[in-house]
C-alpha cells in the first residue's frame, strides 16, 4: 500500500485521542500535590516491603488497611499516588508506619534580641582591633559638623589612649584571636 | 495479539494503536504514561527487573529512586509532547521527527522504519516505539522501560519488537485497505 493510502487511511479512520492530552494537561495543572502524593505512595510502598523484610506490622496493603481503618480499596487509591490526601490522612500513615512524611521546617529567621547580641559582640570585636580607624572615623564626622557651624566646638575630642586609660576587657583577647 | 483501532493524538502527525488485550488503556501512548506514573506498577517492575537494575550502569540507584527517576522522565517528556501538541515544536525547536530517531542506531529505512523515542533525563530507560510513516507523521506500536543494553534479552522488550513489526503489517497490509473498501459498499 502506498505512503498516501495508508496516510489517508489514517486520517480517515482512526479515532480521536479523548483521555491522553487529558490526562496529561491535569497531571500537569495539579504537579505540587500529585508530587507529594505520588512520594508518599512510594514511601508506604518501601517501609511495607522492609517491614515484611524484618518480619513488622503492617506488611502488606490489607494489614496496612486495617491499621488505618480503611477499605483494602482506599488504600490501593492511596498507593496509585493520585489521591488528594488530607492531613490527618498523612498523619495516620505515619503514625501507623512510624514514618515521617511531613515537616514543618524550623524557622532561620533569628529574633531580633539574638540579631542585637550578635551585632553587640561583633561590634565589641571591631571596637577592639579598629578602635582607632572607628574612633578617626567619628572623629572625622564630628569634625565635619563642626566646620558647619559656626565657631562652634560641639564635641571633646579624647585621644585614643585616653578613652582606653587604664582599663582592659577580660575579652579582648578573644576577639583579636577571632580575627 | 491484535490491534483493533488507531487513535489520532496530534492530528496528522501522532497516532497510537490501541491492542485488544490492552483495552484497559485507550491506547498504546496512553498506557505508557499511565505506567510511568502509577507507583504500583513501578514498584512492581522493578522488583520483577532488579538484577536489570542493579548493573553498575545504573549506578547502586535503589527501586525507590528507580520509580522517582521514571516519573520525573516521565513528566518531562510528556509536557515535552504537550508543547508540540499545543504548537508543533518545543521551546527548543524540536518536532516530533527530531525527537523520533531509529531503533538501531544509523539504521534508516526509506519507508515505514522504526523508531523510537528515549525520555529526557540522560541517561534514561524510557521507550516509545513507532513507525514511521512519512516525515512528520508516526504510528506509536508501543513502550517500555529498557534496562538492558539491547531489546532481545528481554521478553518485555520482544514484546515491543513484536507489536513495532504488528503495527507496521497492520498499516501496509492490502488486505486491511480492500476490507475498507468492501464495507464502504
Amino acid at each position: 500500500m502506498s505512503t498516501e493510502k495508508i496516510l489517508n487511511k489514517l486520517k480517515s479512520s482512526s479515532k480521536r485521542d479523548t483521555t491522553w492530552l487529558k490526562q496529561a494537561k491535569w497531571r500537569q495543572e495539579n504537579k505540587e500535590w500529585l508530587d507529594f502524593s505520588f512520594d508518599v505512595a512510594v514511601k508506604i510502598m518501601s517501609k511495607l516491603k522492609s517491614n515484611k523484610t524484618f518480619g513488622l506490622s503492617p506488611k502488606n496493603q490489607k494489614e496496612f488497611a486495617e491499621l488505618m481503618g480503611r477499605t483494602p480499596q482506599y488504600v490501593n487509591k492511596l498507593l496509585k499516588g493520585t489521591e488528594n490526601l488530607q492531613i490527618k490522612t498523612i498523619k495516620e500513615i505515619e503514625r501507623v508506619l512510624d514514618i515521617n512524611l511531613i515537616e514543618v521546617p524550623k524557622s532561620e529567621a533569628k529574633s531580633e534580641l539574638d540579631k542585637f547580641f550578635e551585632s553587640f559582640e561583633t561590634f565589641e570585636y571591631l571596637y577592639f582591633d579598629y578602635k582607632d580607624v572607628i574612633y578617626n572615623s567619628i572623629d572625622d564626622i564630628l569634625s565635619s559638623l563642626e566646620d558647619n557651624i559656626m565657631g562652634e566646638n560641639i564635641g571633646y575630642n579624647p585621644t585614643p589612649e585616653e578613652v582606653y586609660e587604664g582599663v582592659e576587657d577580660e575579652n579582648e583577647d578573644k576577639y583579636k584571636s577571632a580575627a | 495479539m491484535k490491534i483493533i483501532d488507531t487513535f489520532a493524538i496530534i492530528e496528522d502527525s501522532l497516532y497510537a494503536v490501541q491492542y485488544e488485550h490492552e483495552t484497559e488503556f485507550e491506547h498504546e501512548w496512553a498506557r505508557c504514561f499511565n505506567q510511568w506514573n502509577n507507583p504500583i506498577y513501578l514498584r512492581d517492575f522493578f522488583e520483577t527487573h532488579i538484577n536489570d537494575l542493579e548493573n553498575e550502569f545504573w549506578k547502586g540507584i535503589t527501586i525507590e529512586e528507580a520509580i522517582k527517576k521514571t516519573r520525573g522522565d516521565a513528566k518531562l517528556l510528556e509536557n515535552k509532547l504537550l508543547e508540540i501538541a499545543k504548537t508543533g515544536k518545543t521551546n527548543n525547536l524540536e518536532t516530533l521527527s527530531t525527537i523520533f530517531e531509529p531503533l538501531s542506531e544509523g539504521k534508516i529505512e526509506k519507508q515505514f522504519e522504526k523508531d523510537k523515542v528515549k525520555g529526557t533525563i540522560y541517561p534514561s530507560w524510557l521507550r516509545i516505539y513507532a513507525i514511521r510513516v512519512s516525515a512528520n507523521v508516526f504510528v506509536v506500536s508501543g513502550g517500555d522501560i529498557k534496562l538492558t543494553k539491547t531489546m532481545n534479552d528481554r521478553e518485555h522488550l520482544i514484546t515491543e519488537l513484536k507489536k513495532l513489526e504488528l503495527t507496521k503489517e497492520y498499516l501496509t497490509d492490502d488486505e486491511n485497505d480492500n476490507l475498507d473498501i468492501v464495507e464502504l459498499y
